[in-house]
């Protein structure tokens, strides 16, 4: 489990994540939502370690994070960004999915046969021996999730990974990692994608508005996602919530 | 119009588009939709004069095509990463400047009065702003020159539905007198304007139709994005509620109401 105990991080004086408590189990996949700005990157990168909080606690798997090794971590919890060009270090595709496993794996057989497997499950296998840097933005996308996935760590985040990809790579990539039964964080601005978490944890300004899991927020209606939607609309948007009412309505 | 006649371009080994014929108006949102890797981006940039053709034929009715530059604004994917000068006016100004227009200071107040962003935005660092604000900054920049395209690579990709629903209202006051060529995967925000789309699957135009008459089946089964209210509609017939299927949220409701 990872448990983020009353973090506080400020950026340039100004208060960025106020007082968070969060707790993330084992083989518990997260959905966070948010406005633009509202911290989720920001706590992302403080939950894996990239980031130091101003004050509060994070302890993953009952030792503070402070306390692990970067390899350790890395094996530990492992964070895929928006912009996944920052991420990549290699010249080929190929070499790129092997090149963080390569560091703490030393048997080559074993490398080039996980490399091999992420290749078939996310179908990348007309990328191989392509410059990363030279590929569409969801391809690039995909092959920074697959250098991520080759690491095999236990907790994974995925920050607004997805934006650039369509709908069969996102549920391909969702369904890999459900089947991996690992823990996923997904922050995004896509409603659907909700119905890949158990829970879903909504971020305002930096603090949790609301922390909830999913049987108990959405029914299984017939537009689960809209519920969701409707929440957070709630707060901003008046007309979208007569539509949204107006919808439940005539159904009902 | 924009016209590409049989085109075809590689990329090193890689044959992304491939004999592909598809035609812009102005006036038109034409909005192009396909899978990842599939050459939207590419078809696009060729679109734009900015990539040439392996093979094929582009036409950009009125002038010559090396004068497209002057009226082609591209909106590239995360453009907030070109950002390059030292305050927003700058920034904004910088379009205005290459084109060599006059009076560049009522140009920018004027533009960023269109994009609904406020003066005191001017000398504020581009690079310090909220995600939605940046996208603003990036789209006055181009449209501060009155392209008559606006050729828009994922306007909304990383955007909360607030910054989307901006973007929406800006392209809604250009539209009747350019030409939009879109590309989006999560088409929701904007989909109810579009008049034309055009799925491309692996280089290839599988379709270009009008929007009311889209089969939205093929798309899904191409892997692809389709409107949430189409998604709504078909979930509604499966509950035996009798809807026809719907591409928009307004539409929607209205066929409900008529029920």
């Amino acid at each position: 489990m990872i448990k983020a105990s009353s973090i506080t991080i400020k950026r340039d004086n100004k208060i960025v994540i106020n007082n968070i408590s969060l707790q993330w189990h084992k083989d518990e996949n997260i959905v966070l939502l948010g406005p633009n700005g509202a911290g989720k990157t920001t706590l992302a990168l403080s939950l894996s370690g990239i980031l130091e909080h101003d004050s509060g606690h994070i302890i993953i798997d009952s030792k503070p994070i402070s306390e692990y090794d970067l390899s350790t971590l890395r094996q530990k919890i492992g964070i895929v960004f928006q912009d996944p060009e920052t991420q990549f270090v290699t010249t080929d595709v190929e070499r790129e999915i092997a090149f963080g496993l390569s560091n703490i794996e030393q048997d080559r057989k074993k490398i080039q046969k996980t490399v091999e497997t992420i290749i078939e499950k996310l179908d990348l296998k007309g990328l191989l021996k392509r410059d990363p840097l030279e590929l569409s933005a969801g391809e690039k996308q995909l092959v920074a999730i697959a250098s991520v996935f080759a690491m095999s760590p236990e907790y994974i985040i995925f920050d607004e990974v997805t934006s650039f990809l369509d709908r069969k790579s996102r549920e391909r990539i969702y369904k890999l990692w459900n089947e991996c039964s690992s823990s996923m964080l997904i922050i995004t601005q896509n409603f659907e994608e909700i119905k890949w978490g158990d829970r879903v944890v909504l971020l305002l300004d930096g603090k949790i508005n609301f922390d909830s899991e999913i049987h108990d927020l959405l029914e299984k209606d017939i537009i689960p996602t809209q519920k969701t939607l409707f929440i957070e609309l709630l707060k901003k948007n008046k007309e979208d919530i007569r539509n949204f009412k107006r919808i439940m309505e005539t159904i009902q | 119009m924009i016209l590409l006649k049989n085109v075809s371009f590689k990329y090193r080994d890689t044959a992304v588009i491939k004999n592909c014929t598809i035609r812009f108006e102005i006036g038109e949102m034409h909005l192009i939709v396909g899978p990842t890797g599939a050459g939207k981006t590419t078809l696009a940039l060729l679109a734009s004069n900015l990539l040439k053709p392996d093979f094929g034929r582009i036409v950009i009715s009125g002038g010559k095509l090396k004068e497209t530059y002057r009226k082609i604004g591209f909106l590239f994917q995360n453009p907030e990463d070109l950002f390059f000068n030292d305050t927003v006016y700058e920034e904004i100004a910088y379009g205005a400047k290459k084109h060599h227009l006059k009076h560049v200071d009522e140009l920018v107040l004027n533009t960023i009065e269109m994009v609904g962003l406020n003066e005191e935005i001017l000398p504020r660092s581009p690079f310090y702003l909220s995600e939605g604000e940046k996208r603003l900054v990036a789209i006055a920049s181009i449209i501060i020159w009155d392209p008559s395209w606006l050729i828009l690579d994922e306007p909304f990709s990383g955007l909360d539905w607030q910054a989307r629903k901006k973007i929406v209202e800006i392209i809604l006051k250009l539209r009747d007198d350019i030409g939009i060529i879109l590309i989006a995967n999560h088409m929701d925000d904007i989909i109810e304007h579009v008049n034309l789309v055009t799925l491309i699957v692996n280089g290839e135009i599988v379709f270009t139709n009008y929007t009311e008459d889209i089969d939205w089946d093929i798309v899904y089964n191409a892997g692809c994005d389709i409107p949430y209210a189409t998604s709504l509609s078909k979930k509604l017939r499966e509950k035996g509620i009798k809807v026809p299927i719907e591409y928009s949220v307004p539409r929607l409701i209205q066929a409900l109401k008529n029920r």
